[in-house]
């Protein structure tokens, strides 16, 4: 009888310490995913800035309204993920517009203000690309404890369910490129 | 280059320095002419023992030995390499004492073209004489798994910040670490550091060393450096380190 206690105590030891040690594997990734969003954060926000220095550049050489050309775009604070996705793709959107116009002011193609912003423009969708990853194999590793068994076990006791992934835009999966 | 080929007959240990220093001057560094700008070469120095220690990436051992070092840029990008060599000393039961190699290969210090904050280590799974992320150093370094599978079965990444360590490798440069690993015989280790790529190859050779029990043939000679040579401008013309778009930001 007293041994069968003693195995139940080692027993009841053991899955507490394993208790223990997964929902700390949980909390570790959740805090690392919010770190990683904030790094999305702060890139999107690097992007959106030098988005609005090459519009002004643009505008002073083509002299048309940025409000009619471009889309608007409105970053703030505390966003869903689905929120920066769109404002993402809006940055993206304006980036194209502004290559397709560039092309008809050759002076403004070859000043150096604007080949200087090109190249922080790769810059910073680089440090985003790599935000975004950071964020998605974080994600991917804490879903897959929030399905698998017996993490499962504690994710459902927890109400943890899996998050989002940052989507890659399809231009952007690809190494950036750009011919200057 | 007539003596060069007489040369080789002679054995004595003063000849021999004689003979390698003539074959560096006359074979290898002209070879280098041919690629290297800004060339400076000296073949009996070597890459300061403390370069290595700040890496982090290895133990530097009880035996440091270092030479043929240069500095010379390729495409404008600088860089150094020197063979090293780093051996751990060892009493056997017998109380005898003997040495085991720890790295043995050549040592690369590239410009880098992305600016970075955390150091990132890069080690080829079967080198053993990893420190494992900087055992002995008092930074953290973290274990990083990327993405990529095949590059995790190949590599083990270790970062100060798991950002930097995606920054730096995107899938791109995970391929073309992959595709340099093919080409090149040994074990492949990367340091990102002070944004500047250290690459060691640790492939048991010395590079740049006559052969001085054989008599030359100089085509035969000429194509042995370049394919040494070669190793060098891999890791700038695969890895697009003369590529500067990201140095540069407003």
């Amino acid at each position: 009888m007293e041994f069968l206690i003693i195995i139940a105590l080692v027993i009841v030891i053991i899955a507490f310490i394993w208790y223990i040690m997964i929902s700390n594997k949980f909390n570790r990734y959740i805090v690392k995913i919010d770190e990683a969003d904030s790094g999305i954060d702060i890139a999107l926000t690097k992007r959106y800035d030098v988005l609005n220095k090459m519009i002004d550049v643009v505008k002073s050489y083509t002299k048309h309204e940025k409000e009619t050309l471009f889309e608007i775009i409105n970053l703030r604070k505390n966003m869903t993920l689905e929120e920066k996705n769109e404002a993402n793709q809006k940055i993206s959107k304006n980036l194209e517009k502004i290559n397709l116009l560039v092309e008809s002011y050759p002076e403004l193609k070859a000043s150096q203000t604007y080949i200087t912003l090109q190249k922080s423009i790769i810059e910073v969708e680089e440090h985003l690309q790599a935000a975004r990853r950071v964020y998605n194999s974080n994600v991917s590793a804490y879903n897959q404890m929030v399905v698998s068994f017996p993490s499962s076990l504690i994710a459902k006791q927890k109400a943890l369910i899996k998050k989002e992934f940052f989507e890659a835009e399809e231009t952007k999966k690809a190494d950036i490129k750009i011919n200057l | 280059m007539i003596f060069i080929v007489f040369a080789s007959s002679f054995f004595t240990q003063s000849d021999r320095q004689n003979y390698k220093a003539i074959y560096k001057r006359n074979i290898v560094l002209e070879a280098f002419k041919d690629f290297f700008t800004d060339i400076q070469y000296h073949s009996n120095v070597g890459l300061d023992e403390e370069i290595i220690e700040k890496t982090n990436m290895m133990n530097t051992g009880d035996r440091y030995s270092s030479n043929d070092y240069i500095i010379a840029k390729y495409k404008n990008i600088n860089f150094s390499s020197s063979d090293v060599e780093i051996e751990e000393k060892h009493k056997d039961s017998d109380g005898n004492t003997h040495y085991t190699t720890i790295f043995k290969g050549q040592w690369f210090i590239f410009d880098f073209n992305k600016k970075f904050k955390a150091n990132v280590q890069i080690y080829e799974k079967n080198f053993y004489g990893a420190t494992q992320g900087g055992l002995f150093s008092t930074k953290i370094y973290h274990r990083i798994k990327m993405e990529d599978v095949e590059f995790n079965k190949i590599f083990k990444v270790y970062a100060e910040n798991e950002f930097d360590a995606f920054y730096i490798l995107t899938p791109n440069t995970m391929e073309k670490i992959k595709e340099l690993n093919r080409k090149i015989t040994g074990n492949l280790l990367f340091c990102f550091i002070d944004n500047k790529m250290h690459v060691g190859i640790h492939n048991d050779k010395d590079l740049f060393e006559p052969n001085i029990y054989k008599k030359i043939d100089l085509k035969k000679e000429k194509e042995k450096i370049l394919n040494e040579i070669k190793i060098i401008t891999e890791f700038v013309d695969i890895l697009d380190l003369d590529n500067d778009l990201f140095k540069r930001s407003v």
